[in-house]
């Protein structure tokens, strides 16, 4: 009878632990705030997502950028990650994937790099794709004749559109150029005219004064 | 009086005057926009709301750590059950479900990275099917069979928060296959309903 008992006792915790393998559940989540972002050309922009796993297990979670977005990708806060078991949405992990955003627009410039203007008629440059977040198995097996291996993702889209800022002619330079060469000529000729003593400048003023006089008699 | 050089150094004071004019206008310093006038006076608050969107898929854990196994003893095969297909009962083994906690409707999509491979040989992925169903039976998934392709292709749209689909798989090998163990990877997605693959 004792045999027995023992016998079922057994047989109920081997049946549990078959269960349980059997139906423990692997899940991949993800969280995302935008599907849509202006962006500057020359700058970096980062957009953050989230990783969660409401399964009863530990996953491995890898993050990989489809479509025009590889072209500007300029790293992810991690490549491969263990997301704990019963992570819930709302206590995602964070993962920051940033992007380098090029300089797209040519502008009209007169001189190298200087005096340019921007008439944003080319088409606008936008980057669009999708974020995946694929449950990497942390362990395989295929079977003997023939098998697949299965991977989960989930995804989220994403674009990038890159704003052409308008902009006429930049003629700061040659303002410039000019305020500095008419200061410096300013400042010759008021050193031209201050660097004599005032006795002699006097002088001269009143030599022309009588010149002028003289002249004005001779018309009379 | 005034001299020659009194009136150059005039002029060169009112060009200077203008160039300045010029330069601060050229930088908009006084754009119409920063403009108050009177005893007007602004005061800008920033509204911001920030809304997420999440999604999770789950499938089982054999599925995920043994894949879908084909265990074929003789050939020619057609169509072959993958192991998990009934696995001595009527229903199969390949789920995926999205989880509760997901606040969108979810699409799934489908492929696979290539043909089935063991060495130099090949096993087309023509060979190769499935089909899914919203519900588990003898007869659902059916035998309704798609080829599997390289690109993702959607199997089922709009599937709410806690729903599952099942899958079924099958494998023809032709008699001239030579023996060995073929391979290659069933990727599954999800896509926010709307979202193409």
């Amino acid at each position: 009878m004792l045999k027995m008992k023992n016998i079922l006792k057994r047989g109920v915790i081997v049946l549990i632990v078959l269960f349980l393998s059997i139906n423990i559940v692997l899940a991949v989540g993800i969280k995302w705030f935008t599907e849509g972002e202006s962006v500057q050309e020359n700058s970096e922009k980062c957009i953050n997502y989230g990783a969660y796993n409401p399964s009863d297990k530990d996953i491995k979670v890898k993050v990989e950028i489809t479509g025009s977005l590889n072209e500007v990708i300029s790293g992810t806060s991690f490549e491969d990650k263990i997301i704990k078991a019963n992570t819930a949405s709302a206590n995602s992990e964070n993962i920051k994937v940033c992007f380098k955003i090029p300089k797209i627009y040519e502008e009209d410039c007169w001189i190298s790099n200087l005096i340019c203007k921007q008439e944003c008629s080319v088409p606008v440059k936008a980057y669009s794709g999708e974020l995946l977040m694929t449950e990497a198995p942390l362990s395989s097996k295929i079977g003997e004749t023939a098998g697949s291996g299965a991977t989960i993702a989930a995804s989220a889209p994403l674009a990038l559109t890159v704003n052409c800022k308008q902009h006429g002619r930049d003629l700061t330079i040659i303002y410039i150029l000019i305020i500095v060469l008419v200061v410096l000529f300013l400042i010759k000729h008021l050193y031209k005219k201050y660097s004599k003593p005032k006795i002699e400048r006097d002088t001269a003023k009143l030599e022309k004064l009588k010149q002028k006089i003289e002249r004005e008699k001779n018309k009379k | 009086m005034q001299t020659k050089e009194d009136y150059i150094t005039y002029s060169l004071i009112a060009v200077l005057f203008i160039l300045v004019i010029g330069l601060v206008n050229n930088f908009n310093i006084f754009s119409s926009s920063s403009k108050i006038t009177g005893a007007a006076t602004t005061a800008n608050a920033e509204t911001s709301a920030t809304i997420a969107n999440y999604f999770a898929l789950s499938l089982p854990s054999n599925v995920s750590t043994d894949g879908v196994i084909f265990d074929i003893q003789t050939i020619p095969a057609t169509n072959s059950n993958a192991t998990a297909n009934y696995n001595g009962t009527s229903e199969t083994e390949f789920y995926l479900i999205v989880a509760t906690d997901s606040n969108v409707n979810v699409d799934f999509c489908i492929k696979a990275n290539g043909t089935l491979v063991s060495g130099a040989n090949e096993i087309a992925l023509g060979n190769y099917t499935y089909a899914n169903s919203t519900s588990n039976s003898i007869t659902a998934p059916s035998t309704d069979l798609t080829v599997i392709t390289t690109s993702f292709v959607n199997t089922d749209v709009n599937i709410a928060a806690g729903s599952v689909e099942y899958f079924r798989f099958w494998l023809s090998v032709p008699a001239s296959q030579s023996p060995g163990t073929y391979t290659n990877q069933v990727n599954f997605k999800g896509v926010q309903t709307g979202n193409s693959c």
